[in-house]
C-alpha cells in the first residue's frame, strides 16, 4: 500500500530530514513509526500525502507515484487517506460538527450522507454531546478526537497519525488506540507516529524505527 | 440535490462568508470598483452624446452648387440628370432663386428690405445636395467640388464642412482619451479586486490549508473566491451606474446647464441600457479577472 525507494529530504543545507529510507507497509497493515523528536517521522507522514515531495527517491502510495504526480491528482489522493495531525488543524470559527462534516463536504458526498456519516463517526468517538460546540470550548483529548473524526469520516484506505495520543491521559489514550485497532480490522492501512513506547509495547505491531532521518536496524524489517 | 446545484450552493455560501467575514474591506472593493466605472461611464457618456451630435451635422452635410445668374436651361437639365447619377448623392433638390428670396424672408424677416434695396433678386438658384453616408468626409467632398466647379452653368460649389470635421476631431480626441482613461482605470479596479481577493485568501490561510489537506480540489477552494469578486464587480457596475443616473439629472436640473447650449450637446442624452448592462457586467468581468490573476499569483491551490 505504501512503498519508499531510497527516499532522501532535505530542507536546505545541513543534515537531512530523511536518508535513504526504504519501506514498504502492506494493505490492511498496522505500523508504528517511532524514534525520538525531530528523527523525521512527521516528515515521512507528509511525503506520502504529497504534502512534502522527497528530494531524492520514490514515495508509492497505492500503485501511484506520489512524488512525480500532478498537482491536480493530489485531491484524490488526498481523499484515500485520512491524517490526524499533530496540532489538530481545527478550524476556530466551526462547531464540532462543522468541523467532521466539512470534510465529507469537500469530496462532494450528498448532504443526507454528509450528515449521516458525521453524525455516525462523531457517536463512535463519543463526542456526541459536544456537536455544537466549538473548538476552544472543548478539552485538548476531545479536539483530537475530533481530529480523529474528520480523519475517518471519509472512510479512508489509509489513516495516518501524528502523536495522535501525546495530548491524552493514558486511559484516553488506551481508548483512541483500540479505536485505530477497529478501523485497521475494517481493512484501513494505520501508520501512527509516536514516542510512547509503553503503548507500543502494549499494542505489539510492527514498529519503523527512525534515528536522525534513517531507519535502524530494527526498524528495517 | 444534484452536484451542480450543489456546487452552485457552496459557491454561494462561501462566497458570501468570505464577503460577510470582512465587511469593510468587501465595501471598499465596491466603492472604489463603484468610483472607477462612474468615471469611465462619465466618459462613455462625453463620447456617445458627442458622436450622436457629429452624426446628426453629418446628416445635415449638404453641398450647394449656386449657378450662375444667366445659366440656361440645358445645362440646368443637363448637370441635373449628372447629380440624378452621381452614386455619392442621396438627394437633389433645386432652389429657384425666387424660392432662396422666400426662404431668407421667411429666416430673417427683419432684413426683409434688405434684398429690395441691393435691387433685383441677389439669390441664385441652387441644388442643394444631401450626401450619402461613407461620401461625406473630406476627400469625397473635394471630389465632389472638383467634378461640379467647372460645370457649365455653375458658379460656385459651396460645403459646410470645416466645424463639422473639428468636431468630429475634438470627438475623436475625447475618445482616444477615454480610451487611455478607461484602460488605466480598468487596471485600477482589477488591482483592487486582486488586492482584496489577496486580504482574503490570507485572513483564510488555515482554512484553506486545510481544506486541501482533506482533499478539496483547487476549484472547489478558488471558485468562492472568484464569485465573491464577480458579486463585488456588480455591485460596483451597479453603484457607478446608479452614480451616473444622479449626476445626469442633477447636471441637468442645474443652472448652468439651462443656461449653456453646449452642455446639452456633451451631456444632453443618458447612456441606453446596453450600455449601463454593459458597464455592469464590465464590473463583474474585472472583478473576475483581477480575482483569477491575484488566485494564480498566491500560487499553490
Amino acid at each position: 500500500m505504501i512503498q519508499l525507494f531510497h527516499v532522501t529530504k532535505k530542507y536546505g543545507p545541513g543534515a537531512p530530514a530523511l536518508s535513504d529510507v526504504s519501506l514498504r507497509v502492506e494493505k490492511g497493515e498496522f505500523v508504528f513509526l517511532t524514534g525520538a523528536s525531530g528523527a523525521g517521522k512527521t516528515t515521512l507522514l507528509r511525503l506520502i500525502f504529497r504534502d512534502e515531495v522527497p528530494t531524492s527517491g520514490q514515495v508509492i502510495v497505492n500503485n501511484e507515484s506520489v512524488a512525480t504526480m500532478r498537482r491536480r491528482r493530489i485531491p484524490r489522493l488526498r481523499r484515500q487517506i485520512g491524517v490526524v495531525f499533530q496540532g489538530f488543524k481545527l478550524l476556530p470559527k466551526k462547531t464540532v460538527f462543522e468541523n467532521v462534516a466539512y470534510a465529507t463536504r469537500v469530496v462532494g458526498l450528498p448532504p443526507r450522507e454528509q450528515r449521516g456519516r458525521t453524525y455516525h463517526v462523531l457517536e463512535m468517538l463519543g463526542l456526541n454531546h459536544r456537536l455544537h460546540n466549538f473548538p476552544e470550548q472543548i478539552s485538548g483529548g476531545e479536539q483530537q478526537r475530533v481530529a480523529i473524526a474528520r480523519a475517518l469520516v471519509n472512510r479512508p484506505l489509509i489513516l495516518l497519525a501524528d502523536e495522535p495520543t501525546g495530548n491524552l491521559d493514558p486511559d484516553l489514550s488506551h481508548e483512541i488506540m483500540g479505536l485505530f485497532k477497529d478501523i485497521n480490522a475494517h481493512g484501513t492501512t494505520v501508520m501512527i507516529a509516536t514516542h510512547d513506547r509503553e503503548m507500543i509495547k502494549r499494542m505489539a505491531r510492527r514498529v519503523i524505527a527512525l534515528d536522525f532521518g534513517r531507519l535502524t536496524a530494527a526498524g528495517a524489517a | 440535490m444534484g452536484s451542480l446545484p450543489r456546487a452552485f450552493r457552496h459557491c454561494a455560501a462561501e462566497a458570501w462568508e468570505g464577503l460577510s467575514r470582512n465587511p469593510g474591506l468587501s465595501l471598499l472593493a465596491v466603492v472604489s470598483i463603484g468610483v472607477s466605472l462612474f468615471i469611465l461611464g462619465l466618459f462613455v457618456l462625453l463620447i456617445l452624446n458627442l458622436n450622436h451630435f457629429v452624426d446628426s451635422l453629418g446628416h445635415e452635410a449638404q453641398v450647394q452648387i449656386y449657378l450662375r445668374d444667366g445659366a440656361g436651361a440645358a445645362d440646368v437639365d443637363a448637370l441635373r440628370a449628372q447629380l440624378r447619377t452621381d452614386p455619392a448623392i442621396e438627394s437633389t433638390l433645386y432652389v429657384s432663386s425666387e424660392e432662396a428670396r422666400r426662404r431668407f424672408h421667411e429666416t430673417f424677416p427683419s432684413l426683409r428690405d434688405l434684398a429690395e434695396r441691393v435691387g433685383g433678386n441677389p439669390f441664385p438658384a441652387a441644388f442643394e445636395l444631401r450626401l450619402r453616408e461613407g461620401y461625406r468626409d473630406r476627400d469625397a467632398i473635394n471630389r465632389m467640388v472638383k467634378s461640379y466647379d467647372k460645370a457649365p452653368g455653375v458658379e460656385e460649389v459651396r460645403y459646410d464642412l470645416g466645424w463639422v470635421e473639428r468636431l468630429t476631431g475634438i470627438a475623436a480626441l475625447v475618445r482616444r482619451g477615454g480610451y487611455g482613461i478607461g484602460a488605466i482605470l480598468a487596471l485600477a479596479v482589477m488591482i483592487t479586486v486582486g488586492a482584496v481577493v489577496r486580504l482574503t485568501v490570507l485572513a483564510r490561510r488555515e482554512e484553506i490549508e486545510i481544506m486541501k489537506l482533506v482533499g478539496a480540489t483547487a476549484a472547489y477552494i478558488r471558485a468562492p473566491f472568484l464569485v465573491g469578486a464577480a458579486v463585488q464587480g456588480l455591485a460596483g457596475g451597479a453603484l457607478a451606474s446608479g452614480l451616473l443616473l444622479l449626476t445626469h439629472r442633477l447636471i441637468g436640473r442645474s443652472a448652468i446647464y439651462q443656461a449653456n447650449p453646449f452642455m446639452s450637446i456633451v451631456l444632453g442624452r443618458f447612456l441606453p441600457a446596453e450600455a449601463v448592462a454593459l458597464l455592469v457586467a464590465g464590473g463583474a468581468a474585472l472583478g473576475l479577472v483581477g480575482a483569477t490573476l491575484s488566485l494564480r499569483r498566491a500560487g499553490t491551490f
